[in-house]
């Protein structure tokens, strides 16, 4: 297993406040690692981060090796957590897109992914429902054959059956060599497809173990530590 | 990539642009055909008359409706939630720049002469062949007065439309740019930056114009008057030149204005 990410000394400061404090944080490829943490403990400026839509303050975030950047952004495959395709396109139009765009994009898979949903490419994501607009968003997402996913809140927002659908897509069609990198508040939801966990809370990580080891040395599940170390 | 990001850009500016544009060509035929019925009555008068202020108003709005989607598509192309997905494209800031500008410049183009064709459609006969005759008339002149010189005062005029268009556009860009600077209210941010940009615009040349008028003899600007009115082709070479570069120069500061924010200073909410 090779590094797929590295972040080092990685600090983010707004006009008030500093989102991320000094993060270190190396990822090695072909693992599922959750990114755990409370809402605005720095989780979606660390990704922003990843992905080149915000620059650090100090401190630097490789992915395979580059700062991000065009080659990163062909190999880093990011599902933000608004929706963010124009909604006056057809979902094949936006298949289009990404086929011309990402030259990892497995066009069959999507369209497969589609057609298991009963959703017609020629409808305008407009008129889709909330729920399976986002559908869409992850099968455009898991249809790359990227090194590094990115997924940002995936499962926030959506109903049990829903959670449901996107873990086992996720599971089923990510790249086995890649690493997928899972920032929700929905532990138990993730927990069960988990390698890693990191816990980050006021732009600073408290722990970074495997799943195993949380479950061996703190004899509780994920989601308990995680009660417990956010306790109000 | 540059290809299929004008491939896609003038996708989506083709789907707001093409019937705009099909719509002023309907009313100029509308306003032609309203010419076959010419009568001297007041009923026809009124007809013909707002035939008229149709097309006209229609031009108008064509043309400022190019603008506001030029700028409307770059805002929420690169700023609002779309951005997620343009800036996370494989494609670098410069790429994304050349070829919004581009679109955008030529969409405004492809207004201008679909407004001279509606003005030909509903002028067809007579006065079109009329207008025609005079342009040919003009420019028949201008190369007899000129020689080889009315070949570049075209090209220069044609470059001149190009570069204050890309100008504007990168007026607009910047302006947008700085506005995301701001922690809240961004566009109003942005609109508050356009309109310092324009005052400030407004009182150099103000300033100039004073200038020139208190020191119009301390600068020995009589002397120069003469020389230019001597040599009436070089001075509109110089005035052109000019032109290009106050265009090169705000096109310099918008485009490194944006780029340094996209790149540098990017705040997606």
């Amino acid at each position: 297993m090779s590094e797929l990410l590295r972040c080092e000394n990685l600090t983010k400061k707004y006009a008030n406040t500093t989102a991320l404090k000094g993060i270190n944080l190396t990822l090695e490829s072909g693992k599922i690692v959750g990114l755990l943490g409370p809402n605005g403990s720095g989780k979606t400026t660390l990704i922003k981060l990843i992905n080149g839509l915000l620059t650090p303050t100090e401190g630097k975030v490789l992915v395979n090796g580059n700062a991000p950047g065009v080659k990163t952004k062909a190999e880093v495959a990011y599902l933000p957590d608004n929706s963010y395709l124009n909604s006056w396109m057809t979902v094949k139009q936006i298949v289009d897109y990404f086929v011309d765009f990402y030259a990892d994009f497995r066009e069959e898979l999507a369209y497969e992914m589609l057609k298991r949903l009963g959703i017609n490419p020629e409808m305008k994501l407009k008129t889709l429902s909330k729920g399976n607009k986002e559908k869409v968003c992850l099968i455009l997402v898991m249809s790359r054959n990227a090194k590094l996913y990115v997924l940002d809140e995936p499962i926030a927002g959506v109903d049990p059956a829903a959670r449901d659908y996107v873990i086992s897509t996720i599971i089923n069609n990510y790249n086995q060599d890649a690493t997928v990198l899972i920032s929700t508040h929905l532990i138990s939801d993730i927990e069960q497809i988990l390698d890693e966990a990191i816990f980050i809370q006021n732009g600073e990580i408290l722990l970074h173990k495997t799943i195993d080891d949380i479950r061996e040395e703190h004899n509780k599940s994920v989601d308990e530590l995680f009660r417990e170390v956010f306790k109000w | 990539m540059v290809k299929k990001l004008f491939k896609h850009e003038i996708k989506a500016y083709a789907r707001v642009i093409v019937p705009m544009h099909l719509l002023l060509i309907g009313i100029a035929l509308m306003c032609r055909f309203v010419q076959l019925f010419e009568a001297e009555t007041d009923a026809y008068m009124i007809v013909f008359n707002s035939s008229l202020v149709a097309l006209c108003i229609g031009a108008i709005v064509c043309s400022i409706l190019t603008i506001v989607f030029g700028v409307r598509r770059f805002y929420q192309n690169m700023f609002s939630s779309e951005g997620y997905l343009t800036l996370t494209l494989p494609v670098t800031t410069n790429q994304h720049l050349f070829v919004k500008t581009a679109v955008a410049v030529l969409s405004q183009i492809a207004s201008i002469v679909m407004i001279l064709i509606a003005g030909c459609c509903a002028s067809l006969g007579d006065v079109c062949i009329e207008v025609i005759k005079v342009v040919v008339y003009y420019i028949k002149h201008l190369f007899a007065q000129c020689g080889v010189h009315a070949g570049l005062f075209i090209g220069e005029f044609i470059l001149t439309i190009i570069f204050s268009l890309v100008s504007s556009y990168m007026v607009f860009y910047a302006c947008i740019a700085l506005g995301q600077r701001a922690k809240k209210n961004r566009i109003g941010v942005s609109v508050g930056v356009f309109f310092i940009y324009y005052m400030m615009v407004q009182a150099i040349s103000t300033m100039f114009t004073i200038v020139i008028t208190v020191f119009y003899e301390q600068l020995h600007l009589e002397q120069l008057i003469e020389y230019l009115l001597k040599h009436q082709i070089f001075a509109y070479h110089m005035l052109f030149i000019t032109d290009f570069i106050l265009s090169a120069i705000i096109i310099t500061i918008g485009y490194s204005i944006t780029k340094r924010t996209i790149d540098r200073k990017l705040n997606l909410e």
